[in-house]
């Protein structure tokens, strides 16, 4: 994942505020693939993550003079993302549990969910465990689902995507100590959910 | 020989309780659990690490714990999605970014063209419906007051040399109404090419 340089995109940003547009697409470059993941993790279906990533970008092209912090730039863009994403979700009345596997492209879950089980590289483990690993990826998708919004989001977002906690709290409009504890509050369900995974 | 058997099982169990290190005795509340997990997920502050680690390494249950969060935030981070550079190119991004912002400009033009036609619609709408609604005679009044003055020249009464009565001139536009026919000589004019004609008459009336 591309850690963009602060201070440069700082400066992007501030020459995309003023209507320069090679300046915002580049910020695209830099921030397409975490917010593509984000809303592919909240979706759960790539071409609708697809047309949420795309039409996030152009609401924050459209509203970037609404943007106060030029430094606060890629939680606000997350924000986006994950408020379309959401809004999508429950426009489809996304209740049930979406596993990536129930995706077109099945090719790749396989990949993503035999990567690494526990730690461990893929080559030292047998094949009981991958099962077991791929049952356990099945049973967290559905655990995931079943936690309050905040508290998946903010999981997805630090957990998962490995974002700073002070992302996530512009993202999620929250101090770090509620994005902490919505945290903790999540993993805390998932691991009474999973008990006999884990 | 039972007894004693038994003894040495109490005292043994005994013995282990007391060498049991203190922190294996305590219940994990949730502030502690929450210490834990950040433990796990190497949020934990300075501060507290080093107390946290010791109950870790020392209680079974805060070993299982730590352990169990571990477990989980790994399955977690193995669930993560590659990104497919297929799924979305940035180039595919900024082409709809443009498409949309030269949508809005057409739209801008429609609206503004749509505008001034819908303006314009109004407006004549507003006058043939005033038009149509006004009384009449306001109308003709306005139209004559409007009209230009026209000078006629004539006519005029040809006399015989010896008379010595009063001679009156009228001008009307159409038929006079107080013609009597028997006093009345006409004449007659075409000043207007239109089809409509109109009757320029000159009354002499004999008193």
């Amino acid at each position: 994942m591309d850690v963009p340089d602060e201070s440069n995109e700082i400066t992007l940003v501030r020459r995309a505020s003023g209507g320069e547009r090679e300046a915002f697409d580049e910020l695209v470059r830099l921030h397409l693939a975490q917010a593509t993941a984000v809303s592919v993790r909240l979706l759960g279906n790539r071409s609708d993550a697809a047309e949420v990533v795309q039409d996030a970008f152009l609401k924050a092209w459209r509203s970037l003079d609404t943007l106060q912090k030029p430094e606060a730039f890629a939680g606000w863009l997350m924000r986006i993302v994950t408020n379309l994403s959401l809004n999508k979700r429950r426009s489809r009345g996304l209740r049930k549990v979406t596993s990536i596997e129930d995706d077109e492209s099945g090719t790749i879950t396989d990949g993503v969910k035999s990567q690494s089980i526990g730690g461990e590289a893929i080559g030292s483990i047998d094949p009981k465990r991958i099962a077991e690993g791929k049952e356990l990826g099945v049973e967290l998708e559905k655990a995931l689902a079943l936690l309050p919004e905040k508290q998946r989001v903010a999981i997805l977002l630090f957990t998962v995507q490995g974002q700073p906690q002070k992302q996530i709290a512009e993202t999620l409009g929250c101090s770090v100590e509620a994005v902490k504890w919505h945290v903790f509050q999540g993993r805390k369900k998932l691991k009474e959910i999973l008990k006999d995974y884990l | 020989m039972k007894i004693g058997v038994m003894n040495r099982r109490i005292s043994f169990s005994i013995e282990r309780l007391v060498n049991w290190p203190l922190s294996t005795k305590i219940m994990i509340d949730e502030r502690t659990e929450f210490q834990i997990a950040q433990l796990a997920d190497g949020t934990l502050d300075e501060a507290c690490r080093l107390s946290v680690e010791e109950l870790v390494a020392s209680n079974v249950e805060a070993r299982v714990m730590f352990d169990s969060y571990r477990k989980l935030d790994s399955a977690l981070r193995a669930s993560s999605v590659p990104v497919d550079s297929n799924l979305v190119s940035s180039d595919a991004v900024i082409g709809h970014i443009d498409n949309e912002s030269a949508r809005s400009i057409r739209i801008g033009w429609f609206r503004a063209i749509g505008s001034v036609a819908a303006a314009a619609c109004l407006l004549v709408t507003t006058s043939v419906g005033l038009r149509s609604i006004w009384p009449s005679g306001v109308e003709m009044q306005n139209t004559l007051a409007a009209a230009p003055v026209i000078k006629v020249r004539g006519p005029s009464a040809l006399l015989a040399a010896n008379w010595q009565g009063e001679v009156v001139v009228k001008v009307s536009i159409g038929e006079p109404a107080d013609l009597s026919l028997d006093n009345v000589a006409r004449l007659y004019d075409d000043p207007l090419p239109s089809g409509r004609k109109i009757v320029i008459s000159g009354i002499i009336r004999v008193e």
